[in-house]
């Protein structure tokens, strides 16, 4: 056992030495840990769940399913046409929530270049889909301008925080674009529509024949 | 005020009996020294977080018609520089007109821009009768609304990678005359994380770009423009 | 040897509070589960059979301070209505859901602030079927604003601290002692609704027996 000092430190220099040397060692040995494994971006990542268009994908917080996407250089937002220097997506989305309402306020689409390109919550076009109810679909248009180059073999990505997608589902959906499309769409298609959102087989409560459910 | 004589004598007792190697060399410094490296010390740790770059210089290049300017996120030309009481579908407060600066914006950067962004990009300084307040701790009045020119829209979202034709509405009271010219500042941003929250944003306003430009009123250039548009649609 | 027992000797009180110090580190360093956990959701239940009476003792602050909140509560019944029904009372239902009716009775001091509370139906599995508040322009009496105090007579508003002057008084009638009140909650076709659930401020809820 090492004698501790009394008065006057009287240790020797070979011992404080390898207090040193093992304090900056361990120092050393620690930040090459963590240099060497970067683990910040995996610890936040979100758990990304991959799909198609029309394959349901469950969430944590919801199933969710990406319909068909249409495009064109026009979109018909509640009878105003916007008109985009590239080209509008819309995606038709159908939500189901789970264990309680959910408000997805997340909607974008990378592009074939990588670059998100988000929805807003208003303005022109974006993602406004309002609350689900359990157990009851609620179908919803995601509006995104985008350049005509980055749409062939861009992705739809949904989640449920606006900003914040750390350690929470996340669906990346394949939207099956190909250049044909684009090609159609920016040759003089006619505009595309945006709907508002709303329950999934809403039917308005005067022409409802009683169907016995 | 220094310390007494006595007293230093136990302070490096205590400090030698510590055992603190730190301890022994502050206090076995006398305190002139100690100023000078300190003072070393310091601009040392300042030089670390580049406290020992270069100032800005003074003097901003001027904004011309038809340039391109680089504001992060934007990259921005301006195109006319305009007054008109009226715009079809977008009336101004009652008894004001407004003042139109277009221009063809572009996002440069890899993310989606908002609203807010844009709008703080363009602004006029010097001008009297602008109904808006200036942007707090500026001189610069910012525009009440930007409109995509293709379809009137106020353009929110602003996307990256797409030209936007649009025009940058300011209110200004319509009982003092139009204004000859308006100094126009381009204003560019970094993206960096805040000093406080997590948020990561636009952050700092710069003036990268100042000019005083001359302002005339909007008149329709029909007539010639019509016969041409005709002769051209086969 | 000797020498192992005199260690276990020597440090016996040092060992004795070990897991008291492991308890209260963790207690320490555990004060964001309070704010991101308990009081961000439904945790504190106080629960009531079916057809009672509920007195639920809580508290609220406002910009007057920390006040009491005494309020009285029995579910009279939940009914599923019929097609008939929900043209009656201008109630949409999407295919594939249906309307059930909360009839609800409350008791509470006419100046207790009551009108921001949120209802909701539970099954058994815990999922939540919400309440929806509706529009601005299709508020109906069974899609009411607030689904626990009368359309007409809602009663105060939480204090605003010094921005009660400012806002124009209220000058509807005072809320009666005792009212009912039968909103109109949407579930799924195939939800098997367990309790009724109606609170004010989180974590506290209470949750009333169905059937």
């Amino acid at each position: 056992m090492s004698t501790t000092s009394g008065s006057g430190g009287a240790r020797p220099w070979t011992q404080r030495i390898g207090v040193v040397a093992l304090v900056l060692a361990a120092l050393a040995t620690g930040r090459a840990i963590t240099h060497s494994f970067p683990v910040e971006g995996r610890i936040e990542a979100p758990f990304v769940r991959d799909s198609a268009v029309g394959e349901p994908v469950r969430l944590r917080y919801a199933d969710v399913e990406a319909g068909e996407p249409a495009g064109a250089r026009e979109l018909d937002a509640g009878g105003t046409t916007l008109t985009s220097p590239g080209v509008w997506l819309v995606v038709p989305v159908r939500m189901t929530a789970r264990g309680e309402p959910r408000t997805l306020a997340y909607a974008a689409v990378r592009g074939s270049d990588g670059t998100l390109y988000v929805a807003g919550g208003f303005g022109r076009g974006g993602f406004a889909p309002g609350t689900a109810q359990p157990g009851v679909p609620r179908e919803a248009d995601v509006a995104v301008e985008l350049p005509a180059d980055a749409v062939a073999g861009a992705h739809l990505l949904l989640a449920l925080d606006p900003d914040d997608h750390r350690r929470d589902d996340l669906a990346d959906i394949d939207l099956g674009l190909t250049q044909a499309d684009v090609e159609r769409w920016t040759d003089g298609a006619p505009p595309v529509t945006f709907r508002d959102a709303a329950d999934a087989g809403a039917t308005a409560s005067a022409d409802a024949s009683g169907d016995g459910s | 005020m220094p310390t007494p004589p006595a007293d230093r004598r136990a302070l490096r007792e205590r400090a030698r009996r510590s055992g603190s190697v730190v301890a022994q060399r502050l206090l076995d410094q006398p305190l002139r020294n100690l100023g000078v490296g300190g003072a070393v010390a310091l601009l040392a740790v300042t030089a670390a977080f580049g406290g020992l770059e270069p100032a800005a210089e003074p003097g901003l290049p001027a904004v011309a018609v038809g340039e391109p300017v680089e504001a992060g996120p934007f990259e921005l030309t301006l195109e006319k520089v305009l007054w008109v009481d009226e715009l079809p579908g977008v009336k101004p407060g009652e008894g004001n007109r407004w003042l139109a600066l277009t221009a063809t914006v572009t996002n440069t950067s890899e993310r989606t821009a908002t609203s807010a962004n844009l709008r703080n990009t363009l602004g006029l300084t010097g001008v009297e009768g602008l109904v808006e307040p200036p942007d707090a701790g500026t001189d610069r009045v910012l525009s009440s609304r930007r409109l995509l020119l293709a379809d009137a829209s106020d353009l929110s979202p602003v996307q990256p990678g797409l030209d936007y034709e649009l025009v940058f509405l300011f209110e200004h009271d319509a009982s003092l005359p139009p204004p000859e010219e308006v100094t126009v500042q381009v204003v560019g941003h970094t993206w960096r994380s805040s000093t406080i929250t997590p948020d990561v944003a636009w952050f700092d306003p710069t003036v990268v770009a100042e000019a005083t430009l001359a302002m005339r009123e909007a008149v329709d250039e029909g007539g010639a423009d019509e016969g041409g548009a005709e002769e051209g649609d086969a | 040897m000797s020498g192992r027992r005199d260690w276990w000797r020597r440090n016996r009180w040092a060992l004795a509070a070990l897991p008291v110090a492991l308890v209260a580190a963790l207690a320490a360093s555990s004060d964001r589960v309070a704010t991101y956990y308990w009081h961000a959701g439904l945790h504190d239940a106080r629960t009531a059979g079916h057809g009672e009476w509920f007195e639920l003792h809580d508290e609220y602050t406002d910009g007057k301070g920390t006040h009491e909140r005494v309020v009285r509560v029995r579910l009279d019944r939940t009914a599923v209505l019929t097609p008939a029904a929900l043209r009656q009372v201008r109630v949409e239902v999407p295919s594939g859901a249906r309307a059930v009716q909360v009839t609800l009775s409350l008791e509470a001091d006419p100046d207790l602030p009551l009108a921001l509370c949120r209802l909701a139906l539970r099954d058994a599995d815990g999922t939540r079927y919400d309440y929806q508040r509706p529009g601005a322009g299709e508020v109906t009496t069974a899609r009411p604003m607030s689904p626990c105090v009368p359309g007409d007579t809602p009663g105060p508003s939480e204090s605003l601290g010094r921005l009660d002057e400012v806002l124009s008084a209220d000058e509807r009638d005072p809320r009666p002692r005792s009212w009912t009140v039968e909103p109109v909650v949407v579930v799924p076709d195939d939800a098997r609704v367990d309790e009724v659930l109606l609170w004010w401020r989180e974590p506290v809820y209470v949750a009333l027996d169905v059937d």
